[in-house]
């Protein structure tokens, strides 16, 4: 039962500048300083124990900011020293004062009584070890009287301070009065958990709005805290035995229990900061646990990779044995982290990416012949980010690209199909289309060889509001999904599996459908290439590589066809010709009709699909006859006379410039095909009803005789047709300039008819008089 | 008066044997002044001598007489004087002085049975007063000692443990270790938090005198603040443990005197005072009796008397569970009237029923099994 009175005294803190109170606290501290040390001086000890008190009432208060508090800490505890180090000498010197250990307990007042305690008993114990053990005891004990964090916070710090020389560091049988470590453990625990509990409680006082500014405030005295934990490292006698059954436990439950992020952000790192990484490595277990424990809000991927770091920084350091054999270090941080990920539901995606990274960066680094551990994160990472599934596509998205970034970063490879699997699974909301998914999965499975994705998907994607910055957006995800692919390698020796890996990720990659599959593919294809290129290098080893060869063309040949169908034939088209190129350096049985397949696919497409006519360009290089007849065929087919003009025109240096195997690399110059393709072009052109445009495609065809002509100059070729040919062009082009309204596009075409002549005359000046005799002709 | 007008015929001085070696002790006298006093203990014999030096070549006088007094003054009331003891001897019969002297005196084996007290309102007293009786104006000289009462309790008894509280706002547990110390003793103890609602800024132990005279309508009571000790600065939290440790050697104190004579009391308490942010003041008083330790030497005599095992100077702190049944109320309101005034009232009764008991054989020792006071206790917080 307790009476209630109210004091008639209202005066609360008057909250004022600090620097003033900080000023006023400081000059009565001074002056109560020079009091006391002017009674030592004179040997009065009770007068400077009193003045000593004073000063010490300084410390009692409330207005100050714990910034302040700490200047004004410093220089009370300064001045302390002066009582502490006059007590020592008389001590020394015998003249022992009778019961001042019990003379100081009488001040009314608990902070200035209980700063006094400490310096006494840290003399009486720096005087004597016998009574070490109880007053180190009494004094941690006796701290418990000031509840007030920030006042509780510094007394506790003095007696840190006082007694760091103090601590009894000897094992048990060796000193039984004095004290022995776990007396010293003992203390420095004790004063530990109760800092820590001030540390907190520091949080929860005062209005709401000020959270913040506490926040701050409590950082700026994290080190307070944290000496608890350095003091203890510092003890010689502590052992890793000790350490794991005695130390870490106590601290782990104070941090676990205390619930409090800031404190188990700030105690978790200390730990691993101060500690030998010996120690570390002994008690693993105990720590990923507690780490499992903490408070949602703690940043646990910073502490765990912090631990990761400073172990693998130990693992690999000179001199150092490594990582113990016994301790399964990457086991423990995988089991841990996944216990962490299950006990953390609403642990941020990030966080759980940004763990599996350090992991991998611990597997990278200290196990470096241990591949599957790399398969291990990505398993672990898969299941965890199954949770995924109820975030919001961006952050998916987000996380997903981070995942992947990430390999790229640090050249993670994925040696096998079933990686590729899991690894796609993960970011499978950058492979296809949530809503998709069932979908393309779907036929995906039923046809593995058509790529499943929705022709339309471009176009109706196309149609919303911001499309654009969603089409940059997905082309950002998806040219990364694109290198990552880059990544899936079985390594140098495994060219089967590798077969594999690229025929896993396809099935995948294809039911992006055609937006993604654009990115995702031709790295694949490529990939593919190269794996043929590989097996052909290898061909001692290997007797059946020619039929692997013709496998993966086969493979590359259905993927090319199904991207074709996905309406990319531009790309289809480029990566069957490039498919081409390589058949043709590889020589495996009937390598050339698979050429030709290729090359009649990138025809067929072209005919369908591309009416670009400066593709046709890409055919110069080929060495078939069909092919070539072909080429004009599909020129001469193009739907616009003028691109049929133009590319028949190009379809001249087919039959000029080709290298067909019989002629043993030298240019075949069929000057007949020639002329009959500009023939032919001269024909669609003027079949055109545009005359400016005619007019420039027959001064495009100028160009390509002149052009002629000039190659033909000091072989035997008779170039008369030609140069007649052209002379009549010219004429003609004359003509219709002459009838041509003046305009941009006809000035256009003046100019280059202009340039043409004007070249044709500079080579005929030259002096050649073969091209003088040609050019007379031409009519100039 | 008259000594003044013709001087004193004669030179009184009164010297307590032995009281160079004896322990002094500070008597309060009616100047306001402190003088140094021998301590006198219950039974033991008070002996001196009285020097008469003459200013004249003769004196006449109808005797010589000493008197050992112990007196109860009421402050407010000067006529009311109270002897409670006096003891008389005759030094010299009537007769003619010629020349200065020094006469002897002893009483023996006197039996003192309070301890001296300088209060606010009341003082207790003892004396030695020598008398020449003249014709006109008697030659009066007064010495005064001090008289120490001795206690010895077995360390044993238990403490003083509760749990208090205002119903959803604070409940505490405090334990004393003791419920009687000596007054060199320390009280130990400690404050367990059960419950904290209120910001509480500090909380301190008081020691409380608490003096009383008189009875009835014309009864006069004093309370002073005689220590002020914190224990705990800020607020703590739910489960908190805070140590209190008290030494009293340092501090004024007497022993706890109960109906001294039916005419006073000086009682001690614990006040526990908790301060909120806000100025309120939350406090609980628990009476705690003080006494005087039997010095080592006495001690030792004591326990060779009494053949008693115990030994006060090992006991160890109790840490004996006291009988919840009587120690441990709980209210679950505040407002009532003080349960110390009133548990002190019965716990007066019996303790004074205590010391009329043992002031007889010298020794105001209690048996562990002779516990009347706390039966009488138990009865009286049961009826709260």
């Amino acid at each position: 039962l307790f009476w209630q009175t109210r004091s008639q005294d209202m005066s609360g803190p008057v909250t004022e500048d600090q620097e003033k109170l900080l000023d006023e606290a400081l000059s009565v501290v001074k002056l109560q300083a020079f009091q006391m040390k002017r009674c030592l001086d004179k040997a009065k000890l009770m007068d400077a124990l009193k003045h000593a008190s004073n000063m010490l009432g300084e410390l009692r208060t409330s207005l100050l900011s714990p910034k302040s508090y700490y200047e004004l800490y410093m220089l009370i505890t300064d001045e302390m020293r002066h009582l502490e180090l006059y007590l020592l000498d008389e001590f020394q010197k015998g003249r022992r004062v009778q019961d001042l250990y019990e003379l100081v307990q009488y001040a009314g007042n608990i902070i200035p009584r209980l700063y006094l305690l400490i310096t006494v008993g840290v003399v009486y114990i720096k005087c004597s070890e016998i009574s070490r053990k109880d007053i180190l005891k009494d004094l941690v004990e006796m701290c418990r009287g000031v509840q007030h964090p920030l006042r509780g916070l510094f007394l506790r710090n003095y007696l840190l301070q006082c007694t760091k020389n103090v601590l009894p560091d000897c094992v048990e049988e060796e000193q039984e009065d004095s004290g022995s470590v776990s007396d010293s453990i003992d203390f420095v625990l004790l004063n530990f958990s109760e800092m820590n509990k001030l540390w907190v409680r520091m949080q929860h006082q005062g209005h709401t709005r000020e959270r913040d500014r506490r926040e701050q405030e409590r950082r700026e005295l994290k080190l307070l805290v944290g000496t608890n934990l350095v003091r203890l490292s510092q003890l010689d006698t502590i052992d890793v035995q000790r350490y794991r059954s005695v130390v870490l436990p106590a601290v782990l439950e104070q941090v676990v229990n205390c619930k409090d992020a800031l404190s188990q952000d700030y105690v978790m790192e200390c730990i691993i900061q101060v500690f030998p990484d010996e120690y570390h490595l002994a008690t693993l277990q105990d720590f990923l646990q507690a780490c499992a424990e903490l408070n949602p809000a703690v940043p646990v991927k910073n502490i765990l990779i912090s631990l990761i770091n400073r172990l693998s920084a130990f693992a690999t350091r000179d001199g150092s044995n490594g990582i113990p054999s016994d301790i399964p270090l990457f086991d423990f941080f995988s089991e841990q982290i996944a216990k962490i990920i299950e006990n953390k539901p609403d642990l941020s995606p990030e966080d759980l990416v940004s763990l599996q990274a350090a992991l991998t960066g611990l597997a990278l680094g200290v196990y470096k012949d241990r591949e599957d551990y790399v398969d291990k994160v990505l398993e672990t990472t898969n299941s965890g980010l199954d949770k995924l599934g109820r975030l919001d596509s961006p952050t998916k998205k987000s996380v997903s690209a981070y995942l992947l970034q990430n390999m790229l970063n640090n050249g993670t490879l994925v040696p096998s199909s079933e990686q590729v699997e899991q690894l796609l699974d993960l970011v499978r909301c950058l492979v296809a289309d949530p809503g998709a998914d069932a979908a393309a999965a779907a036929a995906a499975a039923t046809a593995t060889n058509s790529l499943g994705g929705d022709p339309g998907d471009g176009s109706a994607n196309g149609a919303g509001p911001d499309s654009e910055a969603d089409n940059e957006d997905l082309a950002e995800e998806q040219s990364l999904l694109g290198r990552v692919v880059h990544l899936f390698s079985t390594g140098p020796d495994l060219l089967d599996e590798q077969f594999g890996v690229l025929k896993t990720a396809r099935r995948i990659l294809a039911t992006g459908g055609g937006r993604r599959v654009k990115y995702t593919l031709p790295p694949v294809v490529y990939q593919a290439y190269q794996l043929a290129i590989r097996f052909h290098n290898r061909q001692d080893s290997d007797d059946k590589w020619r039929k692997k060869c013709r496998k993966i063309f086969e493979f590359c040949h259905s993927t090319v066809c199904g991207l074709a169908k996905c309406e990319l034939p531009n790309l289809a088209l480029r990566l069957f010709v490039d498919g081409a190129l390589v058949v043709d350096k590889i020589p495996f049985d009937q390598h050339d009709t698979v050429a030709y397949e290729f090359l009649s696919q990138a025809f067929s497409l072209y005919e369908e699909e591309i009416s670009d006519s400066k593709r046709m360009t890409c055919f110069a290089a080929e060495n078939h006859e069909p092919l070539r007849s072909q080429t004009v065929h599909a020129a001469s087919k193009l739907l616009r006379k003028p691109d049929q003009s133009r590319a028949v025109a190009a379809c001249a240096h087919l039959f000029w410039s080709g290298r067909p195997r019989e002629l043993q690399g030298a240019e075949m110059r069929d000057l007949k095909k020639v002329g009959e393709c500009l023939k032919r072009a001269g024909r669609l052109a003027s079949q055109c009803m545009d005359a400016g445009l005619q007019a420039q495609l027959y001064t495009e065809l100028v160009n390509y005789y002149l052009y002629f002509v000039l190659q033909s100059a000091g072989s035997n070729l008779d170039v008369s047709q030609l140069s007649s040919t052209a002379g009549q062009l010219l004429a003609k082009i004359r003509e219709i300039l002459s009838g041509l309204e003046p305009s941009a596009d006809s000035e256009h075409i003046h100019k280059h008819f202009e340039a043409t002549v004007e070249f044709a005359r500079s080579q005929s000046a030259s002096g050649d008089a073969t091209i003088a005799g040609l050019l007379a002709q031409l009519e100039l | 008066m008259m000594n003044f007008l013709f001087g004193p015929s004669a030179d009184l001085e009164i010297h307590l044997d032995g009281s160079d070696d004896r322990q002094k002790g500070d008597v309060l006298l009616d100047s306001g002044k402190k003088e140094a006093c021998p301590v006198y203990f219950d039974g033991e014999a008070v002996s001196g001598k009285v020097n008469i030096r003459l200013k004249q070549s003769k004196m006449e006088h109808y005797g010589i007489r000493v008197e050992l007094l112990g007196l109860i003054e009421q402050f407010s009331d000067r006529s009311s004087q109270h002897e409670f003891l006096s003891m008389a001897r005759e030094l010299a019969r009537p007769g003619i002085l010629t020349q200065s002297c020094c006469l002897e005196f002893e009483f023996v084996s006197v039996e003192k049975p309070y301890e001296s007290y300088f209060g606010v309102n009341v003082k207790l007293r003892y004396f030695i007063r020598v008398t020449v009786t003249k014709r006109l104006n008697d030659l009066v000289k007064e010495q005064d000692f001090l008289v120490h009462t001795l206690a010895q309790y077995p360390d044993t008894l238990g403490g003083i443990k509760m749990e208090v509280g205002i119903e959803d706002c604070l409940h505490i547990e405090f334990e004393y270790n003791k419920s009687k110390y000596h007054l060199k003793d320390a009280i130990i103890g400690k404050i367990y938090f059960l419950l904290v609602r209120i910001k509480v800024r500090h909380m301190e132990v008081q020691i409380l005198r608490r003096e009383l005279v008189g009875v009835g309508p014309n009864s006069m009571s004093d309370c002073e603040t005689v220590a002020k000790f914190e224990i705990m600065d800020g607020a703590p939290v739910k489960g908190e443990t805070i140590p209190i440790r008290l030494f009293l050697g340092g501090y004024e104190l007497t022993p706890t005197m109960r109906d001294v004579n039916k005419r006073f009391s000086v009682r001690y308490f614990l006040n526990l005072v908790l301060i909120d942010e806000e100025d309120r003041r939350y406090f609980k008083q628990q009476e705690v009796t003080l006494f005087r330790r039997r010095p080592n030497r006495h001690r030792r005599i004591a326990q060779e008397q009494q053949h008693q095992s115990q030994s006060a100077d090992t006991a160890q702190p109790v840490h004996q569970q006291p009988d919840r049944s009587y120690f441990h109320h709980r209210s679950a309101h505040f407002g009532a009237k003080s349960p110390a005034a009133a548990s002190g009232r019965s716990a007066a009764n019996a303790d004074g029923a205590n010391t009329a008991n043992n002031n007889n054989d010298n020794e105001a020792a209690v048996s562990p099994g002779n516990s009347d006071d706390s039966s009488s206790q138990s009865g009286e917080s049961n009826d709260q």
